[in-house]
């Protein structure tokens, strides 16, 4: 069950978020094999896909940092970008709308559709608009919003949270959709890939045509024509924001580019390090609704621009990497720990690497204090990333706040009860550590009781039920063998000593 | 202080940081290190005022209790550079390596200063061996089928990648074959690897998974923690196959040296 | 309140980046990076794809049309408008087409004249529900990529009230099973970037809508298994008028 976390009104407000209770989950996941299953395969695939990409690309570092800097530089003055957006967009006729937080984002997509008297709304797929929570204030109010990328299309119906930025439903394998379809639509399905997109193609081109709203996020904001890109493989974008009369787009502010030739190196980068695709099928650059009636498209165009929590990451030039985000999800793709439990057990719309960071950082860390810890450190997301953002850096960051407060703004420990509990007890042994390790001496006495307790421990490892880290080491790895002596009580070690120095 | 060994031109005088895994659980990776360092010409200086570099503090967060310990061997190494004589720093770890460059940010004042003298001597051995001494040979003999484990701080914070490789080719008689799962993170993470242990061993199946594949002797990797990590995951597997430090083959020099089922 | 809403988050964003400006000069915790630079991720030098381009299709169509096969489009290279007349009729039989629609831009019209019947022909403002049964749309591509095999298709500005007339062809290239585009040689340019550059018209101006367009629309959401033609075309012809 699903109980939302905060108040809509509250600043940071992540709709459906639960990332206070991945230590639950993840047992979940990894008990899950199909899931671990379907995550391989798909990670597996994706990964080649993206190498294979790359390598035709002539100097992707370059590249890549010239998407950062376009990035580093938007984000330096944002403010002014948005203004200059605002101002250019109005200009061209397209309704700009800021919202503080998600309660007011919602309120305004509701007002648009209410006014033109909306029953019907076609949804292209948005993370924002998963963040705010935009379905479920839209059902509330009586109207429908139907899920028109297939992935997401696949996750409504299954009345599930998407797991993944870019493929909503890379945890389920094929059989299960074709059985979610049979039941939901109720006759049998055809068993191929290619036939259940057929179905879905046909069930859902009748409500692009009768939907009086289309909504749709944005990948990039163009500061310089008051534009906005979007990306897309599916074509289901491009329905959603010209068969509808009105169309509204849902954005974060960080999404801005100052220029209109900034596009050209983040879309070259972006669609090769999401899906390996040299470029994405359809980009569609919209800058005015239509300037003669007997054209198609909308009549009406909204731009909502979303804070919820972002500006206050640019307090500091770390975390303000975050926002450096264009969503392509290759760090999901990447990470060991996604592999192994998938998006779901996040609890979060943003899951993996960027979510382990964004999540906590936009909702608070008392609602996600776990997220930060799930990672080794590997560092294979920050490579991976086309924009460079520094995620193991973030991630440490977050993890001292978590643990001890930051230490140069002076806050306290930040986390729910239970981390905080958690992080107790390991500050406790961390404190023991930093005596033991204090002096010669005393390192060499514990390596010594270390190494005994390991003999001890590898006869009979039921021991270490009595010692939580132990019990979870040894469930599954033994423990190491024990050498008899330590290295410096060796002679070799002796042998090496300084000049002038007989003993520690 | 005398050094044995073939050459009798000192080439330059090493400040070894052996690691406190090292030091304490694998002390012949840890001999096996000094020999290769000393057969290729080196002074070895090890300095027992060192305990640890504070990383598996500093990677949960605490800055509180990662400071004094990182400052500890900060001090002692810088020490050695600055009064000692040391030309430059080794250590048989990539992430320890990489720790000292965290340490100049995490330490204050003198000592983040110090850091930066640290950080910019400090070598990992591979990177040590092929990149300043510029020896790819070290006459070691070592029979046997093996694949690398880039550990992930070697190879992402100081990019080594294909000095291990080279080096491990030269070694006669060792048969190295191509892990396509070599730069996956073997799940260790310090207390990720008993905060989160099914994902920790999950990472572990991942890349043992492929590595059973492959008829491969042993695993080899520069990182005493990794090791630990698969070594623990390839033993509860009932796995042949041993996990071996870099710096042990490297020393190998007599054909006996196999490692025996 | 939507005015209230402007100012906190422009008045957040304004203190925000200037609590990080004043961190970084006191060089605080996250302050300059260390100053030892990593090396290289690797030691190999980034490959070119020079290498791989074969020489002959160095030629501007040559490369649309390589470009256009490798993501499953379908480019026809016509050197006269009896020739590009003669691709369509082609693509319509092969198909088995029998309603096309098509968009109002003077150079599709008049291929299309050329195009002996057997199947019947709307006009872009047909009925929706018609739209939606046929099974060709053909329209104009204003602006082709070399280096992709992407087309560029402009929203319509009938009245050319912001520039040059658009054709209305919106839902032409976009309902239909099968999309055919008509591009002139001359309208090619090598890369993306160089696409966008040409879409502004010499006062700076942007259509209101332009979607570039690559092959037929796909997925990978189940299983990752491609599958070509979603909810846009399923097939993907450009009919390149070399002699134009």
């Amino acid at each position: 069950m699903i109980t939302p976390k905060a108040d809509p009104n509250e600043t940071g407000y992540i709709h459906h978020l639960h990332a206070d209770q991945f230590d639950d989950l993840v047992p979940q996941a990894l008990a899950n094999v199909e899931l671990r299953g379907a995550l391989a395969k798909a990670t597996n695939t994706i990964r080649n896909r993206r190498a294979t990409a790359l390598e035709e690309v002539d100097h992707f570092q370059e590249l890549r940092s010239q998407a950062k800097s376009i990035k580093t530089e938007a984000l330096a003055h944002l403010d002014d970008h948005l203004e200059t957006f605002e101002r250019q967009a109005t200009a061209n006729g397209i309704h700009v709308h800021w919202a503080a937080d998600a309660k007011s984002a919602s309120a305004i997509v509701l007002d648009i559709a209410i006014k033109n008297k909306t029953r019907l709304a076609v949804k292209a797929k948005s993370m924002v608009s998963e963040e705010i929570g935009l379905n479920d204030a839209l059902i509330d109010a009586g109207i429908v919003p139907v899920e028109t990328d297939l992935g997401e299309w696949i996750v409504q119906l299954a009345e599930e949270p998407p797991s993944h930025i870019l493929a909503p439903a890379i945890h389920k394998r094929r059989r299960e959709i074709r059985d979610l379809l049979a039941r939901v639509l109720d006759r049998p399905m055809p068993d191929d890939a290619a036939g259940l997109t057929e179905v879905a193609r046909h069930e859902l081109r009748g409500h692009f045509a009768q939907a009086e709203l289309g909504i749709s996020g944005a990948n990039f904001l163009v500061a310089e024509t008051g534009s906005f890109l979007l990306i897309e493989n599916e074509g289901n974008i491009r329905l959603t924001t010209s068969l509808p009369r009105v169309h509204v787009a849902v954005a974060g502010i960080e999404k801005i580019v100052p220029r209109l030739q900034d596009l050209g190196p983040l879309v070259r980068i972006i669609t090769r390090s999401a899906t390996g695709q040299a470029i994405s099928c359809y980009q569609t650059l919209i800058t005015k609704p239509k300037t003669s009636p007997e054209d198609d498209g909308p009549e009406e165009i909204h731009l909502v621009l979303l804070d919820n929590g972002r500006s206050k990451l640019l307090e500091d030039d770390l975390t303000a990497e975050t926002l450096r985000c264009i969503r392509c999800s290759a760090c999901l793709n990447i990470c060991p720990v996604y592999r192994q439990i998938g998006g779901h057990a996040y609890g979060s719309v943003y899951p993996g690497p960027i979510g382990a960071i964004f999540t906590p950082q936009i909702a608070g860390m008392h609602a996600a204090s776990q997220l930060p810890g799930a990672s080794s450190l590997c560092g294979a997301c920050r490579e991976v990333c086309p924009v460079d953002i520094d995620i193991p850096g973030v991630l440490l960051h977050l993890r001292h706040r978590a643990a001890e407060g930051d230490r140069s703004t002076g806050d306290h420990p930040e986390g729910d009860p239970l981390t905080t509990k958690k992080n107790r007890s390991m500050r406790r042994g961390f404190r023991f550590w930093r005596w033991a390790m204090g002096s010669s001496r005393r390192f060499e006495l514990f390596g010594a009781i270390g190494r005994l307790l390991a003999t001890v421990i590898r006869q009979v490892p039921s021991l270490t039920k009595y010692a939580g880290p132990l019990a979870s080491w040894t469930d599954g790895r033994t423990i190491p063998r024990s050498p008899g002596r330590s290295f410096r009580s060796g002679e070799m070690a002796r042998r090496l000593r300084p000049e002038g120095q007989d003993r520690a | 202080m005398g050094i044995e060994g073939v050459s009798s031109l000192l080439l330059m005088r090493i400040a070894l940081f052996v690691t406190c895994l090292m030091d304490q659980f694998r002390p012949e990776a840890a001999e096996a290190t000094v020999s290769v360092l000393e057969h290729c010409g080196c002074e070895v200086v090890f300095d027992p005022r060192q305990t640890c570099c504070g990383q598996p503090a500093f990677n949960a967060g605490l800055h509180q209790e990662a400071i004094p310990v990182c400052r500890g061997a900060v001090r002692v190494l810088d020490d050695q550079i600055t009064r000692g004589g040391c030309d430059a720093i080794v250590t048989p770890s990539g992430s320890c390596a990489a720790m000292f460059r965290h340490a100049i940010e995490l330490l204050d004042g003198d000592d983040a200063v110090a850091a930066k003298r640290v950080a910019e001597a400090t070598h990992e051995l591979s990177e040590f061996l092929v990149r300043r001494l510029e020896r790819i040979d070290v006459g070691a003999s070592w029979p046997g089928r093996v694949a690398w484990h880039d550990a992930c701080h070697g190879l992402r914070e100081l990019g080594i990648k294909s000095e291990p490789r080279r080096l491990l080719e030269a070694v006669d008689g060792l048969d190295l074959v191509e892990s396509s799962t070599c730069d996956r993170c073997c799940g260790f993470g310090g207390t990720f690897s008993t905060n989160l242990p099914g994902i920790s061993t999950g990472m572990a199946d991942d890349k043992i998974d492929e590595l059973e594949t492959l008829g491969i002797d042993a695993i080899v990797s520069g990182d005493a923690s990794c090791l630990m990590q698969l070594e623990g995951r390839l033993e509860a597997r009932g796995s042949r196959i041993r996990g071996v430090h870099l710096a042990e083959i490297l020393a190998a020099r007599e054909t006996l040296t196999r490692i025996n089922s | 309140m939507i005015n209230d809403d402007r100012s906190t988050i422009l008045s957040a964003i304004k203190a925000s980046l200037a609590q990080a400006a004043s961190a970084r000069t006191r060089g605080g915790l996250h302050g300059p990076p260390p100053s030892i630079a990593a090396p290289p991720l690797t030691n190999e030098l980034p490959k070119s794809a020079a290498d791989r381009r074969d020489p002959a299709s160095t030629l501007a169509t040559a490369g649309f049309q390589t470009a256009l096969d490798r993501v499953q489009g379908v480019c026809h290279r016509v050197t006269s408008d009896a020739g590009a007349a003669d691709a369509l009729q082609a693509v319509i039989a092969d198909l088995g087409v029998r309603r096309v629609v098509r968009s109002d831009d003077p150079l599709v019209i008049e291929i299309l004249e050329r195009v002996i019947g057997g199947f019947e022909l709307l006009p872009p403002n047909a009925d929706r529900a018609l739209l939606l049964e046929c099974g060709i749309g053909v329209s104009r591509a204003t602006i082709g990529v070399v280096e992709y095999g992407t087309i560029v298709l402009s929203s319509g500005d009938m009245a050319g009230v912001s520039g040059a007339p658009t054709e209305r062809q919106r839902l032409v290239s976009l309902l239909p099973a099968t999309h055919v585009a008509i591009l002139a040689s001359t309208d090619l340019v090598e890369t993306w970037d160089a696409a966008l550059t040409s879409l502004r018209s010499a006062s700076g101006d942007l259509p209101p809508t332009a979607t570039f367009a690559t092959g037929p629309s796909r997925t990978a959401d189940i299983e990752l298994e491609l599958v070509l033609g979603v909810h846009g075309p399923k097939n993907q012809h450009v009919i390149l008028l070399e002699h134009r």
